[in-house]
């Protein structure tokens, strides 16, 4: 199943690194890029380093059943929260992301922060970009692992394809940063991000159910049922929210107009 | 410590409500497997993540 480890990497670490590039875009611009770039590399390589030894002792220490059980419920906890602020905000009860406002607060906030010289090194930019980095990437780091050593027998190999689909979307992002030089609002981000939640509680629970002894009818393919299933439930609950997300924006838009 | 602590739950499970929900759907799971047939043990599965969602989602509503 290397698709399985392929996409769900690819797609949410697309979200992830247009969310880590807002900041190195905006550091760079405000401080310098010298400060921006050198907190994003020390950032990836502390990143490698944490992938190196958390994805190994996985790999080399714990059985593929135990994995699958803990694995697939942290999984289901953590689509599930990326399913539920997809589903926030497409009911209108949460604000959409946006990346151009938040690159303009970035930005606003950088500005506040005093007279900058832009030829030296800065450290509060370096930290900024670092920071952004280094969480934006865990959570990427994290699906690589996970969905690299459960879903295929060679956990090796697995991480290996994952790491690729991870790799593929940081090319693409980055590209597009050096051609748009700004924020990336093109990309669909709350459409990515409920794809990924879907697929995250997906295996999640194809996994986790493997670990608790349910056998699923017809093996892998019942990945596809409970991928129709939970889109199914998102549309149900869709329904359902949306009358109150018109209605907060109704009594949001009366409080504006006072 | 404690602030770390809370970082790293953050981090995985992000709402309570559906930390417990998840928390109780494998205990139950677990609990039930020996007496109930398997087809049930998917439903009470199934049944167990979406209500956690759903829990989750209607604290959301009336806030």
């Amino acid at each position: 199943m290397v698709w399985s480890s392929i996409l769900p990497s690819f797609l949410a670490s697309m979200v992830e690194f247009v969310e880590a590039l807002t900041i190195v875009l905006v550091v760079g611009v405000t401080i310098n890029w010298k400060s921006s770039l050198l907190g994003a590399g020390v950032a990836a390589l502390s990143l490698a380093v944490l992938v190196a030894a958390f994805g190994s002792t996985l790999v080399l220490f714990i059985p593929i059943e135990v994995l699958r059980l803990a694995i697939g419920i942290i999984l289901i906890l953590f689509g599930l929260q990326w399913l539920k602020k997809a589903l926030l905000r497409y009911s209108g009860l949460k604000a959409m992301h946006d990346e151009a406002a938040i690159y303009e607060e970035e930005m606003r906030q950088l500005r506040a922060h005093g007279k900058i010289d832009p030829g030296k090194f800065n450290g509060f930019g370096f930290f900024t970009s670092y920071k952004s980095v280094l969480l934006e990437g865990l959570e990427v780091a994290f699906i690589v692992i996970t969905f690299g050593s459960t879903a295929s027998t060679d956990k090796f190999s697995g991480i290996w394809t994952a790491s690729v689909g991870a790799s593929l979307a940081l090319l693409i992002v980055v590209i597009l940063g050096l051609v748009i030089r700004g924020p990336l609002t093109k990309i669909p981000e709350n459409a990515l991000k409920f794809s990924v939640g879907i697929m995250l509680v997906t295996f999640g629970t194809f996994w986790a159910g493997e670990g608790l002894g349910i056998q699923w009818p017809y093996a892998d393919l019942f990945l596809f049922v409970l991928i129709t299933f939970f889109l199914t439930l998102s549309a149900i609950i869709l329904n359902w929210l949306k009358p109150y997300g018109i209605r907060r924006r109704k009594i949001a838009g009366l409080e504006g107009n006072r | 410590m404690m602030k770390i602590f809370k970082k790293i739950f953050y981090f995985f499970c992000g709402d309570w409500r559906i930390f417990w929900g998840v928390a109780l759907t494998v205990a139950l799971v677990e609990l039930a497997k020996s007496w109930v047939v398997p087809a049930l043990i998917m439903v009470i599965f199934l049944l167990g993540i979406s209500l956690s969602l759903v829990f989750s989602l209607s604290r959301e509503i009336t806030k």
